[in-house]
């Protein structure tokens, strides 16, 4: 009796145990906890986009609407960018941002390349000392060394100047930029390499034809990380920066906080076009950020 | 009895080595156009050090094909990526055509290599891997392509030459490599383990297509394998290897029935050759282990010499070995009985695995379906080829190694 008591319990538990499996893997849930999560991460950015296009009045509404009144937006809807790009020196800043991300980028993605290479393929005395020195320059926390830097450039001159931002940047990323592209280079076979040496090519040429093309994930992903941290970094933009000429859109957008007023909308707007390039990143190179930043974890 | 080695290939592949005649080359024999002297490669990585390959000599004549065989880590690949340039030597030189290599990176030294994963590069097309070799040295693009294309068509894959490596199956992708070392017309071949990931099937295949190429082509060839039938199929000459000595150099058929030791006698040869501890007593003319007692031959002792009481390795190949019929009274010298253990029915031959007092050994007969386990039966031991080997190194007493 006792026995067949609990061949029907075991039989029920198993039975709920699957239809909560069902549940669970039922693509109505699915589809549910995703949206969720889209929404999550979208919405910010929906609501930074629309609070751009307000007046300062139709912000402070309250209860804020999901979808703006018209009485609530700027006429011409652009008028908030137009403002800060001709009135508020954005034009400058956009540019000082796209020129110190895209020369620090240019700078990360030669060297990073290259040294990871050499680690990859070479050994030399103490590799793994320098590679660990490397790595740890990038563990210490950059407050610390806003310092050092803002001696350092004031003794160079360098303050208020956009080279100071891409040595910075540079510093910051290159040590990452080399470890990723080490693994990713250790991912591609070194018969590779054998076969373009013996195959008559110089270990330049071998680089450049073979190995480096197979690399290419790797490269998006590294010049991707670097750009969008380049184009977004605030602290040592803030401290290192002071006029149109080397400022950038962290800062620029900061300037909209005044002494007794926060301008959100502005706010709104310079944060609007300070993500514009990460949003392009993402739907255009998502395959590559995605297979850059896990080659070395996965075989392959 | 062995197989002749390759003539040099004649034709347009000729070379002109009375140029280089003059260089280096303090002992060049005649014939030999790639010598490696004394090749010792020892890893070295602080307080460990490993010698791979130790004092190699060997000289390759002109067109010939030269198959390094030997059990995973026994050096034979160290020496093929010494040859190629990919390792540094510790000790002694490799002459190519007369010029000293040392030194000289792989581009400088104008040698083909197949990989074992065939390293075709994924990124590129058939036809772009192929010309890659030609391309760096700057060719013309009309001479590049027309080379391809002949290649190609050497190796019957000139409908592959659009498509991408990943789009080829296994036995594709090893005829592109090939074709990639043929396209350059290279000095020497080298070929490692270019057939371990290839199925059984295709294996066999390309072996046979392995052969066909090389007497079309004709170069000078080193290949490097684990597979002794291989070996046997492909090589000129065999290097049997082992712990980073060459164990013996000999012509594959040679290698088979000489063996110069005991570890070239167990290595070539599947099912292995049998091994027993003997006392060899030449007085009384026998030679007995704990299964039996054959008679010691004349032969044997025209060859050893020696007199007395002596123990050695006594060795005989299970094809040597027939059955002389179901018999329980079995009195001639030559013969043994045994009981039958197992019998694996191969189709050609029957593998049967015997016990005689405690001892167990292998023999290859004809197929006779009335064999079954646990008979006892009298066998015949083929004297003419069987070995003896010394007890302490393993040399061979019968066929000393002329190294």
């Amino acid at each position: 009796m006792a026995t067949s008591d609990k061949l029907i319990d075991t039989d029920r538990w198993y039975r709920i145990n699957q239809s909560i499996g069902e549940f669970l893997t039922s693509k109505y849930t699915v589809v549910a906890i995703l949206s969720t999560m889209v929404l999550y991460f979208t919405f910010p950015i929906y609501w930074t986009f629309i609070s751009s296009l307000k007046t300062l009045d139709g912000i402070h509404a309250f209860p804020p609407s999901l979808v703006p009144d018209a009485s609530e937006l700027v006429d011409p809807i652009w008028l908030n960018y137009v403002h800060l790009l001709t009135q508020r020196s954005f034009d400058m800043f956009t540019f000082n941002s796209l020129i110190v991300a895209l020369v620090t980028t240019a700078i990360v993605v030669t060297f990073g390349t290259l040294a990871g290479y050499g680690f990859s393929r070479f050994r030399f005395p103490y590799d793994d000392y320098v590679f660990i020195g490397i790595l740890g320059a990038r563990l210490l926390p950059p407050i610390g060394m806003l310092v050092p830097f803002y001696r350092l450039f004031g003794q160079l001159n360098l303050i208020d100047t956009r080279i100071a931002l891409v040595v910075v940047y540079t510093y910051m990323n290159l040590p990452l930029a080399i470890w990723l592209m080490r693994n990713y280079f250790i991912s591609i076979p070194a018969d590779l390499d054998e076969a373009s040496y013996i195959d008559g090519a110089t270990r330049f040429q071998t680089f450049k034809d073979v190995i480096l093309p197979l690399a290419k994930p790797g490269v998006a992903a590294v010049a991707i990380l670097t750009f969008l941290f380049s184009w977004r970094e605030f602290l040592f933009a803030f401290a290192l920066t002071f006029t149109t000429s080397a400022k950038t859109i962290p800062v620029g957008a900061m300037m909209m906080i005044e002494d007794v007023v926060v301008l959100w909308n502005y706010l709104a707007a310079g944060g609007f076009i300070a993500m514009l390039p990460a949003l392009l990143f993402v739907v255009l190179f998502q395959r590559y950020i995605v297979s850059g930043l896990t080659a070395g974890a996965v075989k392959g | 009895m062995s197989k002749q080695q390759a003539p040099p290939a004649d034709e347009d592949t000729t070379t002109d080595d009375t140029q280089h005649m003059t260089t280096t080359a303090p002992d060049a024999t005649d014939d030999a156009y790639l010598e490696i002297d004394g090749l010792t490669k020892v890893y070295d990585d602080g307080d460990d050090s490993v010698v791979a390959v130790d004092d190699m000599n060997i000289d390759i004549a002109d067109g010939e094909f030269l198959v390094f065989v030997g059990p995973s880590g026994c050096g034979k690949t160290t020496t093929l990526r010494s040859i190629a340039g990919l390792e540094e030597i510790t000790e002694g030189q490799i002459v190519i055509d007369g010029e000293n290599v040392e030194g000289q990176a792989p581009r400088e030294r104008d040698v083909a290599m197949v990989f074992q994963t065939y390293a075709l590069y994924p990124h590129m097309s058939v036809s772009e891997n192929m010309e890659y070799p030609l391309k760096v040295r700057g060719m013309p693009k009309d001479e590049r392509d027309r080379r391809v294309r002949e290649s190609a068509e050497l190796l019957e894959i000139t409908e592959l030459l659009d498509r991408q490596p990943k789009d080829l199956s296994g036995g594709q992708q090893q005829r592109v490599a090939l074709g990639r070392a043929i396209v350059r017309e290279p000095r020497v071949f080298l070929f490692d383990e270019p057939l371990s990931n290839l199925d059984a099937k295709l294996r066999v295949h390309m072996r046979t297509e392995l052969n066909r190429l090389h007497n079309q082509i004709g170069k000078t060839s080193i290949y490097v394998t684990h597979d002794q039938a291989e070996a046997m199929t492909l090589g000129d000459r065999i290097v049997v290897m082992d712990e980073g000595e060459v164990q013996q150099v000999a012509p594959p058929q040679q290698v088979y029935d000489q063996p110069v030791n005991s570890f070239v006698g167990g290595f070539i040869g599947s099912p292995q050759m049998n091994f027993f501890d003997a006392e060899v007593d030449v007085d009384a003319g026998e030679i007995r282990t704990d299964a039996f007692t054959l008679p010691y031959p004349e032969w044997m002792h025209d060859r050893i010499g020696r007199g007395g009481t002596f123990a050695a390795e006594f060795g005989i190949r299970p094809e040597d070995i027939s059955v002389e019929g179901l018999d329980e009274d079995a009195t001639a010298e030559d013969h043994a009985t045994a009981e039958v253990v197992v019998v694996e029915e191969m189709g050609s031959d029957f593998f049967l695995t015997l016990e005689n007092d405690g001892v167990e050994y292998q023999a290859i007969v004809e197929p006779n379906t009335n064999l079954q386990r646990g008979d006892r039966i009298s066998l015949q031991f083929d004297l003419q080829k069987c070995h003896l080997f010394d007890d302490d190194t393993g040399d061979s007493l019968v066929y000393p190694s002329d190294r």
